[in-house]
């Protein structure tokens, strides 16, 4: 069943959505990928790039026909000088030793016109001809279904329930949010390691399971990838590579088997966030929709959006794109849009860190620090259990948008009778930071109402469990503070950095791991907030 | 199959789950009054307090069983299901407040903050021994804000003998104020403490 499912859709699936599952392909095959398409005007010509074992480069060009034949006209008209251009020019890339020579693929979803194959075979023919061997060879739908099919296929979900959750997600409209829960429940069901009473599984099961998710992932993001959903894909991508890490961590799995799959998704996060900024940079305006709902959840999605951009951001700088463009517009667009940010849940906290992590880059002054001073003073003022707050609290990073808008608009209730008042997951992290901004003396003012909210946290039993979207295991803590301290002594938690309360491999990825903050927000803890603004000062 | 009709059964079971809901709150009584928090994850549930102590406590499943038998469910009426949806949230309730008061009780007792009346009636000087031992909490005016007291309808009837006793009687009056004074100060004491010194 899921053959079929997979054949129908990669007839579907335009080039992105395809795109993804044959670089995995390659990477299976002992390829390393060294560039994928962000599928945007400037890229044309050239999707993938990977080198093989030998060290021979070859450069993919991918076409989506919908199933169906590439016919002469489409040949012509926008693929053969493509393709062209291709095979006879060069590939220059920082992976690529220069004049190091390249082959040329076309990958299609779909068959080749009998016009077309000859236009090709004589294209070909005449490369022989001159001596440039320069030809371009086709891999057509039925070869790539075959590669796809290799992928991990042991581990493809086989029980009711888990292929039920697969087509869930596969038949999704996929113009909302994210289900993540659901998504985190199918990917389990795959990469089976990632399972409470799994065992270690050896080298080839790892790479498998790691295949296999992200194919099936590329299939359950169906609607999203179709309807360029960019920040569900950046989610599911995000929660895939939480998957593999976990794998990875858990069974200290050898670096080779996990990493190429690692590189392959955060260079797809790196361009969704890139497609997602572009796509802002062109629009005239951030509503969607009917104006009389969205301005509901106008800014929601701002704050949503800067942080994502902050992130961005401080991701291009480590790659070495500094003054560019899309930098600008980022630093624009962030210092237009942060007043609107708007704190609505704990949930939203990692977008807040994530813009001050950013802005401590763009931004000189001592306002940085006041961003903070605002943030603490927002979640006292409405959390804080007292006589005159007629709030009623931010909701728990456990509540994402879709559940606590309603509540908060007066039509609709929370799940669970929650009271919101007196405790905060994120109070304590904020407060660490600002208190190593030395502003002494405000810190002792807001000192009493610190000690007067319980601080929340949750630590997995197991480190690798830090990873999933729930752990059945692991201890809530409510902890009241000490009502006196020494200065020194607060000042001296709040220096720590070392992010003892974080796995291992995740701290190698500091801007994937705000993303995944931004997933799970549930899983930010203050040490997480102390380590990973220490990590990114630059 | 036979012929079904999901969306409606949905859409009743959710009204039902409302009302289990809404008769729990309201059969808790005071336990109803306490602020609660959903745990979403984890198996244990720790508090870290003040002096940094920590208790740990597993959390524990509540349930009850409905049962009906093949004739009693087809002659169900409306009725029949509220009553016994009734029944199960009051049930429900009494076993949370039950093991909201077991948890209480052992905390208190590990902290010796039990008052042992060693079979005499209710007395003011017990009653003294108890707001001695709590922490009670004043609002920004020092107004006392008093704790609730939960009895049964024997202990109930002796608590409002006692406090009539102490309404009467001025030098056990008078002592009650001292008291509250003193817990005033507690109060305020342990206000002005939280402190950032250095």
């Amino acid at each position: 069943m899921i053959e079929k499912l997979l054949e129908r859709w990669l007839d579907k699936a335009d080039e992105r959505g395809f795109q993804g599952p044959f670089a995995y392909a390659l990477t299976k095959q002992g390829y390393t990928v060294v560039h994928i398409s962000r599928h945007c005007g400037m890229e044309l010509g050239k999707d993938i790039l990977a080198i093989d074992k030998e060290g021979q480069t070859w450069a993919y060009q991918l076409k989506a026909v919908g199933g169906g034949r590439l016919t002469l006209s489409k040949w012509r008209n926008e693929v053969q000088g493509q393709m062209q251009e291709l095979a006879l020019g060069k590939v220059v890339h920082p992976s690529i030793r220069n004049g190091s020579g390249h082959k040329s693929v076309l990958v299609l979803n779909g068959n080749l016109d009998e016009e077309v194959q000859r236009s090709i075979d004589d294209f070909n023919r005449a490369r022989e001809e001159d001596g440039t061997n320069k030809k371009i060879e086709v891999i057509v739908k039925g070869q790539l279904f075959e590669m796809l099919k290799k992928m991990g296929q042991e581990f493809w979900p086989a029980e009711p329930a888990d292929l039920n959750a697969l087509l869930d997600l596969h038949i999704n409209e996929g113009r909302g949010q994210f289900p993540k829960g659901s998504y985190s429940n199918a990917i389990s069901s795959i990469m089976r390691s990632t399972l409470p009473d799994a065992s270690r599984p050896s080298p080839r099961e790892t790479a498998e399971q790691i295949f296999a998710g992200a194919i099936m992932s590329a299939m359950m993001l169906n609607g999203f990838t179709v309807n360029k959903n960019y920040l569900a894909e950046i989610e599911a991508w995000t929660l895939f590579f939480s998957h593999v890490l976990l794998i990875a961590e858990r069974w200290n799995i050898d670096r080779h088997i996990w990493e190429p799959a690692v590189d392959l998704v955060s260079k797809t996060i790196f361009n969704l966030l890139e497609n997602l900024s572009k796509e802002v940079e062109g629009s005239k305006t951030l509503s969607v929709g009917n104006p009389m709902t969205d301005f509901a959840v106008l800014r929601v999605r701002i704050t949503h959006l800067v942080g994502l951009f902050s992130v961005l951001a401080l991701w291009r700088k480590k790659e070495g794109n500094h003054d560019d463009d899309l930098n600008l517009f980022i630093r624009d667009f962030c210092k237009a849009k942060f007043q609107k940010m708007l704190l609505w849940g704990e949930y939203a906290t990692p977008q807040f860190l994530s813009y001050y992590i950013y802005r401590r880059t763009i931004d000189g002054t001592l306002q940085n620090d006041q961003f903070l001073y605002v943030l603490i003073n927002a979640i006292l003022k409405k959390n804080l259990r007292q006589k005159n707050n007629k709030d009623a609290g931010l909701p728990t990073p456990y509540y994402g948008p879709e559940e606590f808008l309603p509540f908060m608009y007066g039509i609709g209730k929370l799940e669970s009778e929650d009271s919101l008042l007196g405790g905060s997951y994120s109070l304590e992290g904020i407060f660490h930071l600002y208190v190593r901004r030395n502003w002494k003396n405000t810190v002792k003012l807001m000192w009493p109402d610190i000690t007067r909210m319980v601080h929340y946290s949750f630590v997995p039993k197991y480190m690798w469990q830090f990873y999933l979207w729930r752990s059945k295991e692991g201890e809530h803590i409510s902890k009241l503070p000490e009502l006196t301290q020494q200065w020194d002594a607060v000042r001296r938690i709040a220096d720590e950095s070392a992010g003892n309360d974080i796995p291992i491999l995740i701290k190698e990825y500091p801007e994937l791991y705000l993303l995944l903050m931004m997933a799970m927000p549930h899983r930010l803890s203050s040490s997480g907030m102390r380590w990973v603004v220490s990590k990114l000062r630059f | 199959m036979l012929p079904d009709y999901p969306k409606f059964k949905t859409l009743l079971g959710e009204i039902l789950i409302e009302r289990m809901k809404k008769v729990m709150l309201a059969s808790q009584g005071f336990m109803g009054e306490v602020p609660r928090l959903r745990i979403f994850e984890g198996d244990t549930l720790s508090t870290i307090r003040e002096d940094g102590t920590k208790e740990a406590s597993k959390p524990e499943t509540i349930g009850e069983e409905i049962s009906w038998s093949f004739d009693e469910i087809e002659n169900l009426e409306v009725n029949d299901v509220i009553k016994k949806i009734d029944e199960i949230a009051i049930n429900m309730a009494r076993k949370q407040s039950e093991f909201a008061f077991k948890e209480i009780t052992e905390a208190v007792r590990k902290v010796g903050n039990e008052v042992d009346v060693k079979g005499e009636p209710l007395q003011p000087k017990h009653f003294f021994e108890m707001i001695r031992k709590i922490q009670m909490q004043f609002d920004v005016s020092g107004n006392p804000i008093y704790p609730s007291i939960v009895a049964g309808t024997k202990a109930f009837d002796a608590f409002r003998k006692m406090f009539d006793q102490l309404e009467e009687d001025p030098t056990l009056k008078k002592e009650y104020e001292e008291l509250i004074e003193r817990k005033r100060k507690e109060w305020h004491d342990r206000e002005t403490s939280r402190t950032l010194v250095g």
